[in-house]
């Protein structure tokens, strides 16, 4: 392993890498400052960029995205109360109060080194644990593919959603759209309605661009058009004194962020956990251990370090499901595997054998990327705090402009620019409702999987869909299936339910 | 947090999405699959193209129906409504706004691409930036007019004239 993490830094170390990796953790810390914004929009803006690109690159620089813009999306948080994006909600709770005392760049800082640290601990496990994970997953056969996309499914809905059916429902949908286009194993038309657009499908930057960014813009555009009073919240200045973490104030965080980056570690690994509930678990975990909880939530930098670490290592866990499986562990994941498949890479067991050189030089450049974001994130803080300055309606008008053009650059088709369009009227329609753009998207990515791995097994084994009871390697997959069904569609809707009665009838 | 009982609340919208849904599996499977998939009638064949779509559709059709059964029972007083929190951290809520905000974007957005293939990137996109940044409340009228001159403008000449990447240009460049 050692060898090839080498090999994979001669791949990786080359001055056009760096200098993507260092545009890439610019941008991500850029969009993430700026509220609203966040690190998925601009992933879903910069894939189509990528087309143009190496392989190796291209991944390195979403990569370098993905990590800027998690620990930018605490700027924000610290200086504005106003979030980046939900994984830094929990930021805000020791991150303003430390801005308030007139600490902003302190807890900027801490928020960064926690980030970094985070990010790191992740990508150690992820190296040390894909290879191993995808060997066990090479002696699966479409039974158990079938088994495992099920249970992603399924936790990803019960986890992402309130209701398991509305999950479910959003995650169906997304299957269903994927199979528009021609049949891959027959090459026949499936409701293509003669457009040719619609040939190779559903196009996946017209759905995932519309769907998760323009969706998200237009929405914070409707609420700033009906409440204009929230797009002019400004940054206080500050003085520049004092703004130094000391050793012994680093020392006493760093059993939290130990503790931190294995919990979001762990929850990375995890299908459907989320970033969200990275942070709050680590913010809770350090809460419990510490001996002055009462302090947390005044300032305190261990507060800061607990979520910031624990959602930033989320990001290289994520990649250990993805790479194994070809299964998501969350949205951002999702985005990355459709990168991966633009480049002619596709994500599961067999991409360590064919892509090997490929994905150690993703490994590495996911090191130097952590590197590149200590000093890049370190070095812009004046400016990453300058650029809350744009008024929220300039940039939320100009993102748009942005969607349109990384839909229209790659396909020249006004048909993807309308189909972009109408998947944001889709998307704010769910985002309204409580229905996850979470299991749409995965639904729509995973989908072709899906039909892959469940037509071969109803081959296979003359259509008996029981056989997913019988193989020993599908058989834990699916009974968790049926397990994870029973716990979030009857158990906790019954729980909450009557918790929901019993405090009606206490008010009444 | 979406208090279920009032207007616009996500029970009413998973009811009517739950009828949409279900409604549109069942066109999909009585319609859609068997006239718009070639051989998905095929009885010779085991597994026909039609194959996935069904399975997805049937999900949509029984998951679909469920939504709105339990929506349907909540607004009955039957049982207790889930209360909901949205992944995005916004307020849920479907009501009268919202359809029109709705309407807005899907005329808007047929507007904006009918002007992007009969006038080219740059101008319906100038025009799109100043009504958006001015309806969100920027009131600073150069800045205004300087954005959103210069940001379409600088995209155009940035992906045309260095990225050699085209954008819809206006007709009369042609000429």
């Amino acid at each position: 392993m050692i060898e090839q993490l080498i090999e994979g830094f001669t791949v990786a170390f080359t001055f056009t890498n760096l200098l993507f990796i260092i545009i890439g953790v610019a941008i991500g810390i850029l969009f993430g400052v700026m509220p609203g914004v966040g690190g998925i929009t601009a992933l879903t803006l910069l894939i189509p960029v990528t087309f143009y690109m190496e392989p190796i690159t291209a991944i390195a620089f979403l990569i370098g995205i993905t990590k800027g813009s998690t620990s930018g999306g605490a700027i924000p948080a610290i200086l504005l109360n106003a979030p980046g994006s939900s994984e830094n909600v929990a930021t805000t709770r020791d991150g303003y109060p430390l801005a308030q005392q007139g600490k902003p760049e302190k807890a900027m800082r801490m928020a960064l080194y926690s980030s970094v640290w985070g990010d790191f601990a992740s990508d150690v496990v992820l190296i040390l644990l894909a290879a191993p994970f995808a060997a066990i997953a090479l002696k699966f056969g479409p039974a158990e593919i079938t088994a495992v996309g099920m249970l992603a499914f399924t936790l990803i809905a019960g986890l992402s959603s309130d209701t398991l059916t509305k999950g479910l429902l959003a995650a169906s949908v997304g299957v269903f759209l994927s199979t528009i286009g021609l049949d891959k194993a027959e090459g026949t038309q499936r409701m293509t309605f003669g457009i040719i657009d619609l040939y190779d499908g559903i196009s996946l930057n017209a759905l995932a661009i519309g769907l998760l960014a323009l969706s998200s813009v237009l929405s914070q555009l409707f609420d700033t058009w009906r409440d204009p009073t929230t797009a002019n919240i400004k940054p206080k200045p500050y003085n520049k004194a004092d703004q130094r973490i000391s050793w012994a104030e680093f020392k006493a965080c760093i059993p939290t962020l130990f503790r931190s980056a294995y919990i979001g570690t762990f929850v990375g690994m995890l299908p459907g956990l989320g970033v969200t509930l990275a942070a709050f678990l680590g913010y809770g975990a350090a809460k419990r251990a510490s001996k002055k909880p009462e302090e947390f939530g005044t300032g305190k930098l261990e507060g800061i370090a607990a979520t910031e670490a624990a959602n930033s290592a989320v990001t290289g866990a994520n990649l250990i499901p993805t790479i194994a499986l070809g299964i998501p562990g969350n949205i951002a994941a999702a985005l990355l595997i459709g990168a991966f498949l633009i480049h002619g890479v596709t994500p599961g067991p067999f991409m360590m054998q064919q892509h090997g050189s490929l994905i150690y030089g993703i490994f590495a450049s996911m090191l130097i990327a952590n590197a590149v974001h200590l000093v890049v994130g370190r070095a812009g803080i004046p400016i990453w705090v300058l650029s809350l300055r744009i008024p929220k309606p300039i940039i939320l008008s100009c993102v748009i402009v942005l969607c349109v053009i990384g839909v229209y650059v790659p396909s020249s088709s006004f048909f993807e620019i309308g189909l972009m369009f109408a998947f944001a009227i889709v998307g704010y329609f769910m985002r309204k409702t409580g229905f996850s753009l979470v299991c749409l998207f995965i639904g729509f990515l995973l989908g072709p999987l899906l039909e892959h791995s469940l037509r071969q097994t109803m081959i296979l084994y003359d259509n008996n869909i029981l056989v997913l009871f019988t193989r020993p390697f599908s058989l834990p997959f699916t009974l968790l299936t049926l397990f994870f069904i029973w716990r979030f569609g009857f158990y906790y809707p019954a729980q909450k339910r009557k918790k929901r009665a019993l405090e009606a009838d206490q008010t009444k | 947090m979406a208090d279920p009982t009032i207007d616009g609340s996500p029970t009413k919208a998973n009811l009517w999405a739950g009828i949409f849904m279900a409604s549109t599996a069942i066109i999909a499977l009585v319609w859609l699959i068997p006239e718009f998939i070639s051989g998905a009638n095929d009885s010779s064949k085991n597994l026909t193209p039609g194959f996935m779509p069904r399975v997805a559709a049937w999900c949509m059709l029984i998951l679909g129906a469920l939504v709105a059964l339990d929506a349907w029972r909540v607004l009955a007083g039957k049982t207790t409504a889930i209360v909901e929190e949205s992944e995005e951290n916004e307020d849920l809520s479907f009501g009268r706004a919202e359809i029109v905000n709705t309407l807005i974007v899907l005329v808007g957005s047929a507007i904006y691409v009918a002007g992007l293939s009969f006038l080219g990137f740059v101008l319906p996109s100038t025009i799109l930036l100043i009504f958006l940044i001015y309806l969100t409340g920027y009131r600073r009228k150069l800045v205004l007019v300087i954005v959103a001159i210069a940001f379409p403008l600088t995209l155009e000449l940035l992906l045309w004239h260095i990225l050699k990447v085209p954008l819809p240009q206006f007709p009369l460049v042609n000429f």
